[in-house]
């Protein structure tokens, strides 16, 4: 659905956005990370050709955006950070002017469907000026949605709203996607997308690199696991014996729980239960901690990085 | 964007001054020269430096005032003349200075005029339109009183002027018959008188002799005929240059000719109003409305009138006042062409009706003492008494209008019954009870009443605090 | 099939800005304001001037008024045009709808024609307020029809050159500097020209400096002539009042290449500048 080939943007000496090859597959939702100026809102802004790139190529729905602009733009829809409205005209108004815009037909019952999506059917009525912040979020997602796109740009969909709100925006873009669309998400707030996303790319210093499932990003981007087990007739000698173990990395003992930091390369549990029952301990429960994305994230350091694009050069 | 906005413009002015700069008569380097050059000239008191030059003095056309000439000195490469009009051109050679004060070049006319011999020929490119020998013309002014003349050429201007002579001739005969009739006439008087003293009777009226009547000087004046080339070509680029017999051309006779037409022709009126008789004003264009308050009476004085550019028209009078016209390149403007014939009627219409049809007719304001005005105009009747052995003080129409509403027009129809272009003007009275002025400033206060309206409409759409999800 | 579509863009955001026009309070106070104006500082004296002399002559009686008024309205519509783009920009409205089906030919289309059919408004406000007022005070209006078409064809060239300032700024306040800025200039410029070719006497006549100015506004006046919209109207209304079609419709016509540049020169402006702020 969304394809880029060496998409390059410099602005004078600034390279924003270098060499990136993005695809985004039909039905799965992408998700977009790095940190402020990596180049994503460039890359979004040049997927909408509202910034021409200084080289490389883009497809949305296989065709360059050029052949067929009306009919691309139709069939995408965007949702970005600010909520940029007419705040003279009222929802209703605002939301007819975009349906007539993109040729949405029934205009008054997908009116209706939309506004309902985001319960602000009843408020329709009022001038956009008077809405709230988390309201016009919401709202801005229901004129996003009004002319059914195929394909959704939305730039952070849940940063103005609390809690309520975002389970309220999470589960109507879920149901959006389980109707086939397809969702390009970029999103500081971690958890929403991996919550949400099957796929997820990080840029960095205008450079993609990673491109991955969630598991496999995760696996990338953690060394070390952490593992709780609780253990019956925990000796010393058991201890002795875990901290011994090469791919073991520190432990602790909390009473009967021992916390071990370990290597993330392999599954070792089984070699944990083999010296464990040696030694005439009895395993109890073996838990091991799943590092959020977020988790990880915030540990990327410049080293972390190095090691995503190296392992994306050599993949 | 400030500092691409300042560029654009320092572009701009670089561009648009040095252009303008170029184009201008005079720099400010110039000026400065010139200035120190007459003050120099002013202060030694000492006589300007005169150059021997050929120059072509030119008599342009210039409607009805014809006769003031100007000079195209060495230095002026191009001559302006007006279209289709007669227009008259010599060359000739003279000592010719430049006048500081007056910002003129002059000829010293008096201590050498040598006319170059040869004849005019004028091209256009390599072709050559006309060659031309000088021709035989006169000065006519029909009546000198009204100071309008006109150019005749040929053989009917010497028959003018011989006419003119005899007749002059013939007046001074009869003007001294006069004075010998007059003379003898107050011998008589004389007689009368002495004789009422010694009788102590009085004469009957009757039997007094009646004064011998002025005789009248011929109303026109003619010139002495003189020679010069006659210049009469449609509107045109030409260049001109004086070749002698033998075809060769004359150095330094070649110059440029731009030949221009008027942009319209039009009827002008001067406008008197009989209560303000002393404060007149003309109207030109067309376009122009004459507006009334309730009745009133006022005169109409028309004369023809042509739209020129004022910078060619300006060249072709003032070509020896460099900085004449500089400046009117864009600028147009009326000059007096022609006097409207006697027979030319005015008609009034209303509605494209013809209401009123109203004569030229001649008039004669008889200054009063004690009136409030200060004066009365009578329609001119030689015999009354008022006006005996007076002229008309003018020839007019005379209007007396009242416009109840909407307009009406006046235009000059000629005996065939033609409307003179650019005659029709259109009249109105004004209103302005208070009812008018009511309305006037109440008319546009309509849409601010109905954005009034539409704005608290509006207003009640905003949310207001503490409303509550409807069900 | 795109030019249809275009077509179909501009005319739905001309619409929607067109409505939000008149749900607005701007136009029918400043049109207001306008007539009241002209009302009091040209009607009222006019009625004064014949009610002191008798009788007097004035030259296009109609179209002086009418020309001051739309005039006016006009470079407020002109503001409003290069106010749209920069404030549209500024607020992020602009990127909003770029999302969609809309390129730059078509908004910069949908903003002319959006100002143009505001024009409409003025000019039934006007044709009402002149045809009220010229009939009470008996003043009378000639040419109307050629005149409505003349202050179309001026409007358009002033909105155009409102749009291309603004598409040329990014902010609105540069923008309304600008363009009342050189609007200013432009009616500075004419009038003192047109002031000092009515300045004949003899004695002004022959200043070197007087001409030298003179020379320099008069040399000057044939670039201003093709920038200024203004003068696009005074071509035209000399062409009416002298009765002159083929000038007429030649200053129509050089009013509606005049807008075709400064639009085309605003698409390239907005493609160059780009939509977001």
């Amino acid at each position: 659905m969304i394809r880029t080939e060496g998409l390059t943007k410099r602005f004078d000496d600034l390279v924003a956005v270098d060499n990136l090859d993005l695809h985004v597959e039909k039905g799965e939702i992408y998700g977009f990370l790095g940190p402020n100026g990596a180049g994503k809102t460039t890359t979004i802004m040049m997927l909408l050709g509202l910034i021409k790139p200084t080289a490389g190529r883009i497809w949305l729905f296989g065709k360059d955006l050029s052949e067929d602009y009306f009919n691309i733009k139709r069939r995408i829809g965007v949702l970005s950070e600010f909520h940029y409205l007419y705040e003279d005209m009222t929802a209703e108004e605002y939301l007819r002017f975009f349906g007539e815009l993109y040729g949405v037909e029934d205009i008054d019952n997908r009116i209706k469907e939309v506004l309902g999506l985001v319960n602000l059917y009843h408020r329709r009525k009022e001038l956009l000026g008077g809405y709230s912040k988390g309201m016009k979020q919401k709202f801005s997602l229901a004129r996003t949605l009004l002319h059914k796109p195929e394909i959704l740009i939305l730039d952070e969909p849940v940063s103005s709203l609390d809690p309520h709100g975002i389970k309220e925006v999470r589960d109507i873009l879920l149901e959006e996607n389980r109707k086939g669309t397809t969702m390009l998400i970029s999103s500081h707030i971690l958890s929403e997308i991996e919550r949400t996303c099957h796929r997820v790319a990080i840029i960095h210093k205008g450079k993609l690199v990673a491109q991955d499932t969630m598991d496999g990003l995760r696996r990338k981007l953690t060394e070390e696991t952490e593992m709780y087990v609780t253990v019956e007739g925990l000796t010393d000698a058991i201890v002795d014996a875990l901290r011994e173990l090469p791919f073991i990395r520190s432990l602790s003992v909390d009473g009967q729980t021992v916390t071990l930091r370990m290597d993330a390369d392999k599954d070792y549990r089984g070699d944990l239960s083999r010296k464990i029952v040696d030694l005439g301990g009895v395993v109890l429960d073996m838990r091991r901690h799943e590092m959020s994305l977020e988790e990880a994230f915030v540990t990327i350091t410049e080293k972390n990085i190095n090691l995503l694009a190296k392992e994306g050069s050599a993949a | 964007m400030v500092k691409r906005l300042a560029a654009a413009i320092l572009a701009v002015m670089l561009f648009v001054v040095p252009t303008a700069l170029a184009q201008s008569p005079l720099t400010p380097d110039e000026m400065a020269a010139w200035d120190e050059e007459r003050f120099e000239q002013l202060s030694s008191q000492g006589d300007p430096v005169k150059e021997e030059q050929l120059v072509y003095s030119v008599t342009p056309w210039s409607g009805p005032t014809i006769g003031r000439g100007t000079i195209a000195v060495k230095n002026q490469d191009t001559i302006y003349l007006m279209a289709n009009r007669t227009n008259l051109m010599n060359a000739r050679i003279t000592d010719v200075y430049y006048w500081p004060i007056t910002k003129e070049y002059m000829a010293n006319w008096n201590e050498k005029n040598i006319t170059v011999e040869g004849s005019l020929r004028i091209r256009q490119g390599n072709e050559i339109v006309a060659t031309l020998e000088p021709e035989t013309y006169v000065y006519y002014y029909r009546d000198t009183s009204s100071g309008l003349a006109e150019v005749v050429l040929g053989e009917e201007g010497v028959r003018l002027y011989e006419e003119y002579d005899a007749a002059m001739n013939e007046y001074w005969d009869i003007s001294r018959a006069y004075y010998e009739a007059q003379m003898e006439h107050y011998s008589v008087l004389d007689a009368i008188l002495r004789q009422v003293q010694e009788t102590n009777e009085y004469v009957a009226e009757d039997e007094v002799p009646k004064s011998p009547r002025q005789p009248v000087p011929p109303s026109g004046y003619v010139y002495a005929p003189r020679t010069a080339f006659v210049v009469n070509l449609p509107a045109g680029r030409y260049q001109i240059e004086m070749v002698d017999p033998d075809g060769e051309v004359i150095p330094g006779t070649t110059k440029n000719l731009i030949v221009f037409e008027p942009r319209r022709l039009g009827v002008a009126y001067e406008v008197r109003p009989e209560a303000t008789w002393t404060k007149y004003w003309y109207t030109h264009d067309p376009a122009e409305v004459l507006y009334l308050e309730g009745r009133r009476v006022f005169y109409l004085l028309p004369y023809g009138t042509e739209e020129y550019n004022v910078y060619q028209y300006n060249k072709s009078q003032n070509l020896h006042q460099p900085l004449y016209g500089e400046g009117l390149k864009s600028s147009w403007g009326w000059v007096p062409t022609n006097v409207i014939e006697l027979d030319v009627k005015l008609q009034v219409l209303r509605d494209g009706e013809v209401v009123q049809e109203v004569p030229f007719k001649p008039y004669y304001v008889q200054q009063t003492a004690g009136f409030a005005l200060g004066y009365i105009i009578h329609e001119y009747d030689q015999d009354n008494p008022i006006m005996y052995n007076r002229s008309p003080s003018f020839y007019g129409y005379k209007l007396d209008l009242e416009v109840p509403s909407g307009s009406y027009e006046i235009r000059l129809v000629d005996a065939e019954g033609n409307v003179l272009p650019g005659s029709a003007r259109e009249i109105r009275s004004i209103r302005r009870d208070p009812g008018v002025y009511r309305t006037m400033y109440l008319v546009p206060l309509i849409p601010f009443v109905l954005g009034v309206a539409v704005y608290i409409r509006r207003r009640r759409l905003r949310p207001r605090a503490g409303t509550l999800p409807a069900a | 099939m795109s030019m249809a579509i275009r077509f179909r863009s501009a005319r739905i955001q001309a619409k929607r800005e067109f409505r939000s026009t008149l749900t607005g309070p701007g136009i029918y106070v400043v049109l207001s304001l306008i007539f009241f104006g002209v009302s009091l500082g040209y009607f009222r004296n006019r009625l004064l001037e014949v009610a002191e002399q008798g009788v007097i002559n004035i030259l296009n009686p109609g179209q002086t008024p009418w020309f001051y008024a739309i005039g006016l309205a006009a470079l407020y519509l002109g503001v409003c045009a290069a106010i749209s783009i920069s404030r549209e920009r500024d607020m992020g409205t602009l990127e909003v709808l770029f999302y969609g089906p809309v390129d730059s030919l078509s908004y910069v289309m949908g903003k002319y024609a959006q100002q143009m059919m505001a024009f409409g408004v003025v000019l039934v406000f006007a044709l009402i307020n002149f045809y009220v007022v010229n009939t009470v005070t008996n003043l009378g209006m000639s040419n109307v029809l050629g005149l409505v078409v003349l202050s179309i064809f001026l409007t358009s060239a002033i909105i155009s050159f409102g749009i291309l300032l603004s598409a040329l700024t990014k902010r609105m306040t540069v923008s309304i500097i600008l363009f009342l800025g050189l609007n200013l200039f432009f009616f500075a410029f004419t009038t003192a020209h047109l002031f000092l070719q009515s300045l004949s006497a003899m004695g002004v006549e022959l200043s070197p400096v007087f001409v030298f100015i003179r020379s320099l506004l008069d040399n000057t006046n044939f670039i201003v002539e093709w920038i200024s919209p203004l003068s696009y109207f005074l071509r035209g209304s000399r062409a009416l009042s002298m009765g002159d079609t083929g000038q007429y419709l030649l200053s129509l016509l050089s009013s509606a290449i005049y807008t075709v540049v400064a639009l085309a020169l605003s698409v390239g402006a907005f493609n160059w500048k780009g939509v977001r702020r």
